[in-house]
């Protein structure tokens, strides 16, 4: 569904992906993870129009969409969710739907179809009308991905969906996630909660100083010591012996 | 009404134009110091159509509006590559140009024995539509809110349309705005030409209520006038402009004893509101609130 192929992108000459390549197939979950800085954000935002290639291609059902501004990408079908929960503060929740359905979707969340809200965003629904300001982190998160699909996509990219709530709300999000899968969605995910992502996704790429290091399925890369090590915070089974530890005076 | 009264409501409802042409762009985050530009040109355009041409009034406005516009859209599809300041700076520059070649233009023909037409730094007399006709202030005042009215009500539906918060989200983030598939580039260029015909039908019945315009009213402070309306009456809605047109031109007016202070008054209020209430008196939190509680008394009348 989207291959993107040795993609670089770079800001006033300084290189964030040196050379990416990746694929996402249809009703798939594929994560990317790594650490900061490793460029993830930067494979969204050249995914997405935001930011131009600088070399390589972006492939969408096998029509170029690299370089492409980014309102003709959404028109495709693709939408990022921003990372920060970006949403529109002075409008009303409503408001801040209404203005991204442009395109009349599969998913049309507005006051319409309230039974479409309730039943994903059942904290949206009674608020329509409050001003997005006054919305909690959770609530505003859910404000964003709900718009995300009020121009209809038929694939997500969400940039740290998780990032800063609290574990139940994260939870709350994931579950939204692999709802919106279920509904007929291919959704690319960058995140920093590893443990959970891989509980999710079909598959991933692990991503270090803007190259792929790693990819695989999750299961097999969840079997797969140095992710399992750099990614998850576990030491390497060699440092997890007992007897030293006990040895350490206190 | 006596006359004094008459000429100031018919000041306050024409400089209600360009205050919401200038709020219209502020919603969408552009500052432009050149409003007063497409005011002056649609003055000089309606003018001549009624004085020179001889055409009726409605046909002079909308000529007037119509230059405006296209002359909005095209200096728009220009400069709108140019974000903050530089949008800001590129606005003032065109109309300086603009005045500048007012001041300078010189057509003239001949109508009815006399010579019509503007003459350069002398200004364009004889716009003399309302004498010609005995149209009487009042008939005239009547229009301008007639008019101003009309504009209002559109303002107000295209705000609680999906426009209106496209047009906010342009204001807010354009970037996250491009992020919903909106076509960033095509909603300003008709927020500029929508802001255009607004201070041009401003400008063509200034042309007419004065019957004399000339190359200095439309200078610079009248362009920030414009937009201090908006940012003291507040950016929440189209009402905004219109209380900041009254407080200048209706409350410093009718204290006439400072006259000569006027504009340290006007300075000093927007330098305090400007800190005190950044988006106005009535900004979108004040009217989200007064919203809620039209709508609760409704439910409870109901």
């Amino acid at each position: 569904m989207l291959e993107v192929r040795r993609l670089g992108v770079s800001y006033g000459g300084i290189r964030a992906v040196e050379e990416v390549s990746l694929e996402v197939r249809p009703g798939e979950i594929v994560s990317i993870i790594g650490a900061n800085g490793a460029g993830k954000t930067s494979i969204l935002n050249a995914i997405s129009g935001i930011v131009p290639p600088e070399k390589g291609d972006i492939l969408f059902e096998g029509e170029s969409i690299g370089g492409l501004p980014s309102h003709a990408v959404v028109a495709r079908g693709i939408v990022q969710v921003p990372e920060g929960r970006m949403i529109f503060g002075t409008l009303s929740v409503e408001e801040n739907l209404q203005a991204a359905a442009h395109q009349s979707g599969r998913f049309v969340l507005r006051r319409h179809d309230r039974p479409g809200l309730q039943r994903l965003f059942p904290a949206l629904a009674d608020k329509l009308d409050s001003p997005a300001a006054g919305l909690s982190g959770g609530e505003a998160q859910m404000l964003a991905l709900a718009r995300g699909l009020e121009s209809g996509p038929r694939m997500l990219l969400l940039d740290e969906p998780s990032l800063g709530l609290s574990p139940k709300l994260a939870e709350e999000v994931f579950g939204l996630i692999s709802r919106l899968r279920d509904e007929g969605l291919t959704i690319l995910l960058v995140e920093q909660n590893v443990r959970r992502t891989m509980a999710l996704a079909d598959r991933a790429y692990v991503l270090e100083s803007g190259r792929i290091t790693l990819h695989g399925t999750a299961a097999e890369l969840m079997s797969d010591e140095r992710l399992v090590s750099n990614y998850l915070g576990i030491p390497a089974p060699e440092s997890l012996n007992p007897s030293s530890e006990e040895a350490q005076p206190c | 009404m006596d006359d004094y009264v008459i000429t100031v409501l018919s000041n306050i409802g024409m400089i209600s134009f360009i205050a919401l042409s200038a709020y219209l762009l502020l919603l969408t985050g552009e500052i432009s110091f050149g409003q007063q530009a497409y005011f002056g040109l649609s003055a000089y355009a309606a003018g001549a159509a009624t004085a020179m041409f001889q055409m009726p009034i409605w046909a002079g406005i909308l000529v007037g509006a119509c230059a405006a516009g296209i002359i909005a859209m095209v200096v728009g599809a220009l400069t709108l590559q140019l974000s903050g300041l530089y949008f800001s700076v590129a606005t003032l520059a065109f109309a300086e140009m603009a005045r500048l070649i007012l001041l300078i233009v010189e057509i003239q023909v001949e109508v009815d024995g006399e010579m019509v037409g503007p003459e350069g730094a002398n200004g364009f007399h004889g716009i003399r539509w309302m004498f010609e006709r005995d149209i009487s202030l009042t008939e005239f005042m009547l229009l301008i809110y007639g008019l101003l009215a009309l504009t209002v009500i559109c303002l107000l539906l295209v705000e609680r349309s999906r426009l209106g918060s496209v047009l906010r989200m342009l204001g807010s983030d354009d970037l996250l705005a491009e992020m919903q598939g909106l076509n960033t580039v095509r909603y300003r260029i008709l927020a500029v030409g929508a802001a255009g015909v607004i201070a041009g039908v401003g400008g063509a019945l200034y042309a007419h209520f004065t019957t004399y315009v000339e190359p200095q009213f439309f200078n610079v402070m009248l362009g920030v006038h414009a937009l201090a309306y908006g940012l003291i009456g507040g950016l929440g809605t189209a009402f905004g402009p219109l209380i900041g047109v009254a407080i200048d031109v209706g409350f410093l007016e009718a204290i006439r004893f400072i006259q000569g202070y006027r504009m340290i008054v006007f300075g000093g209020l927007v330098a305090i509101l400007l800190i005190f209430m950044p988006r106005g008196i009535l900004d979108e939190e004040r009217v989200h609130r007064l919203k809620a509680v039209f709508s609760r008394r409704n439910h409870a009348r109901a």
